[in-house]
């Protein structure tokens, strides 16, 4: 899979468990800006890609993935190596 | 730095009791839609929790607590030398509710009596403060109590808190005992971010009026009144997952303890994702981390004492059990305690 691919399916998984269109996901939207994206949703997120990818995001790194996409998904993409 | 040793002062037995009613989160809180309420339950371990009614306190449930241990422990309530209350649901603004409950258990005038205002971490500092009684003061029984009907302090339809609270109340006897294990208690405050976790209105800083009683939606989007809980969740998750890991780990360090030499960590039960991070975090195995959540909530003061409760009642008496717990959640507050129990006597916990 490539790089392009795999953060497709970042965004994909991001916009399934959040509920919302991918395409309404940028790389600059903040948790203000997308619905249903709050604190609670935020650990659901987490959780989801922990199980779906098979990766474990720590605590630190689950706080600083709540600032915008492009931090969540740089978090993921670095887990997935 | 608040971290004391107390000598000569054993853990006789803690007891709970919970409200009868329960509430169900995949059935009930038909607000939110089936598949959220799964992934939320799934998230947090909630999987119900006890809701007092309207004529229910917080007190009422440690007064029950309180008479099963009691009367287990075949105690006089004449014999008790001081009744602490850590709640946040106390039954009067004034006076304290502990002198209520003075009476109400038929303790001696002569006991000493008081609440603390705290509430995750309630059941810590209250260790703390009953211990000091007896090494400091000389008391010989101190009866501490800790409970809360949160759910009370929370709009219903308040999904960051709604799916996570819960109602108990507990009571604990702790005793001067020549020749016991040493009790270690460290507590800590950061009051700076107390406004991640609070009731903005109501008390005397900001006076109840119609405007703070009026549900609306607020700043963060939540539907609430200002009289009601509000939490920051993602301050409170960086707080409980980074500042209280780090106390634990260093605590477990200054004590020369490890994981072997611990039997089993008590957590505040937060929720079920966070606390298990933590624990993964300070590398205890999930054998050793008992929970309560899953059937009782997050039940604040209660929720350390409610899970000892639980956990020992269902097994048979042990020896030489050495539990390290820890608190934390409003103020911001919180602390960690290491303790070995004795044949700790636990009651089932009961229903009002």
């Amino acid at each position: 899979m490539t790089l392009g691919q795999m953060e497709n399916k970042v965004k994909e998984l991001f916009a399934v468990i959040l509920q919302r269109p991918a395409e309404e996901i940028q790389d600059a939207s903040a948790p203000a800006d997308l619905e249903n994206w709050d604190s609670f949703q935020h650990l659901v997120l987490v959780s989801g890609f922990e199980e779906e990818f098979g990766i474990e995001i720590e605590p630190e790194e689950i706080a600083e993935m709540y600032k915008d996409f492009r931090t969540f998904k740089s978090v993921v993409m670095r887990k997935l190596g | 730095m608040a971290k004391s040793v107390f000598k000569g002062i054993e853990i006789k037995g803690v007891a709970g009791a919970v409200p009868k009613e329960k509430v169900d989160h995949l059935t009930d809180h038909q607000f939110i839609p089936p598949e959220d309420r799964k992934k939320i339950v799934a998230l947090t371990g909630v999987l119900e929790y006890r809701k007092a009614g309207p004529e229910l306190c917080a007190s009422d449930l440690c007064r029950a607590a309180a008479e099963s241990l009691l009367q287990g422990l075949q105690v006089d309530p004449r014999t008790i030398d001081a009744l602490i209350l850590s709640t946040m649901t106390p039954d009067y603004r004034v006076p304290s509710t502990a002198c209520l409950l003075q009476e109400r258990l038929k303790l001696p005038n002569t006991t000493v009596a008081f609440d603390i205002n705290m509430g995750c971490s309630g059941f810590v500092v209250g260790l703390y403060n009953a211990a000091a009684l007896i090494q400091g003061a000389g008391l010989k029984r101190v009866l501490l109590l800790a409970g809360d009907t949160q759910t009370k302090l929370c709009y219903e339809r308040d999904k960051n808190v709604v799916f996570l609270l819960g109602d108990a109340g507990t009571a604990t006897l702790l005793e001067a005992s020549e020749g016991a294990e040493d009790i270690v208690i460290e507590l800590m405050t950061d009051g700076g971010r107390f406004n991640n976790l609070f009731v903005p209105a109501g008390g005397f800083r900001r006076p109840s009026t119609e405007q703070t009683r009026e549900v609306k939606e607020q700043p963060d989007g939540g539907l609430r009144s200002e009289e009601h809980l509000y939490m920051n969740g993602m301050e409170i998750f960086k707080f409980s997952s980074t500042d209280v890991v780090k106390s634990i780990a260093a605590f477990i360090e200054k004590e020369h303890l490890s994981v072997d030499r611990i039997d089993a960590l008590f957590l505040h039960q937060a929720n079920k994702f966070m606390n298990d991070k933590i624990a993964k975090k300070l590398q205890f195995p999930p054998e050793k981390v008992p929970y309560s959540i899953g059937i009782y909530g997050n039940t604040g003061s209660a929720s350390i004492p409610l899970t000892l409760a639980h956990h020992y009642s269902k097994i048979p008496p042990v020896e030489k059990n050495k539990v390290l717990l820890s608190g934390f959640g409003v103020g911001l507050s919180w602390g960690v305690a290491f303790a070995e129990l004795n044949r700790i006597y636990c009651p089932p916990v009961i229903e009002c």
